[in-house]
């Protein structure tokens, strides 16, 4: 799955600036299993937000809407549809593919990505989460043992003398 | 934001703190009346978004009260809790509200004056920022 973590609140209203009506879309998919941008910080940002602006004396009215998935353009206009034309801009929280799809349905309202999207991986426990693929479109994994070099491998070597790693360098 | 009330959100679990704030009721026990109970069945029922909330519709503080550490009676409730109200302190100060104003307190449901003490002392801080 895609992971993905929240930008700050300052970058976020810096890019928010001007506006007053705004939609904050979820993803119902990878980025809420990475705790970055469903249901439940779709509220927590939300109501940040909202706290934010009324403490600088501005009016800010919030939306907030989860897409089960946001990359697929069926769910989008499903779950959005009537909700967009009321707002002057989006905020995204799903993974730059999400934001792209929305860029795409909505060309009329500007997008913007509240999330910074960083690898493929899984959750290995809670809180972590471990890169796994770097997408590279040429999978060899079937002769690495099921390791993937591309991104676990420091270097990305994929001929590397790989015996582990001492003390944060490379064992030969 | 409408702070002017300086209400104080006490969120009490059931098992300490709503029966501590009984107590302090039957003892007689004099405590600021701008403080708000909400009964919940456990600490670990407070998310994140309630304390935001809360303070979106105007408290001025908010106060997470569960069980003694290793006495909750769900187990982890008041542990899980006392994790949210970090996190939280740290999600108000990003929006520019002191951290301070969002406190977990432990509990035993007979404390009934630490009760009154913790309402007493949340009003004073939220004094001393004005
Ligand atoms: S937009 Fe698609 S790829 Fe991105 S987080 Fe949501 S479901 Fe995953
Ligand atoms: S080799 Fe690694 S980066 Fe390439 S597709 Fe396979 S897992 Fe992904």
């Amino acid at each position: 799955m895609i992971i993905a973590a929240r930008k700050s609140l300052e970058e976020i209203r810096n890019m928010l600036s001007g506006y007053k009506r705004i939609l904050v879309v979820g993803c119902g998919t990878c980025v809420t299993i990475c705790w970055a941008g469903g249901e439940k910080e779709v509220g927590i940002l939300s109501s940040q937000l909202r706290l934010a602006s009324s403490k600088d004396g501005n009016e800010l009215s919030v939306m907030e809407a989860v897409v089960e998935r946001q990359c697929e353009k069926e769910m989008v206009i499903e779950e959005l549809g009537d909700k967009v034309p009321g707002v002057e801009a989006i905020l995204s929280m799903g993974c730059g593919a999400g934001v792209q799809t929305m860029a795409e349905l909505f060309e009329e309202k500007p997008i913007f990505p509240a999330l910074n999207t960083t690898f493929i991986g899984m959750p290995e426990k809670e809180g972590l989460w471990l890169e796994m693929c770097g997408a590279c479109g040429d999978c060899f994994l079937d002769r690495t043992g099921g390791i993937c070099p591309v991104v676990r491998c420091a270097k990305g070597l994929l001929n590397g003398p790989c015996g582990g790693n001492l003390e944060t360098r490379c064992r030969k | 934001m409408t702070r002017e009330n300086k209400k104080i959100i006490a969120f009490c679990c059931a098992e300490s703190a709503y029966r501590a704030a009984d107590r302090a009721g039957r003892l007689r026990i004099r405590y600021p009346d701008n403080v708000r109970v909400i009964r919940i069945p456990c600490a670990g029922r407070v998310s994140v978004l309630h304390i935001l909330k809360a303070f979106e519709k105007g408290a001025a503080g908010v106060l997470v009260m569960g069980c003694q550490e290793g006495a909750c009676r769900h187990l982890t409730g008041n542990i899980r809790a006392k994790e949210r109200v970090k996190y939280a302190k740290d999600l108000l100060k990003e929006v520019g509200i002191n951290g301070q104003r969002v406190k977990m307190v432990n509990f035993g449901p007979d404390m009934a004056q630490k009760f009154a003490r913790e309402i007493e002392e949340m009003v004073e801080k939220i004094k001393e920022e004005k």
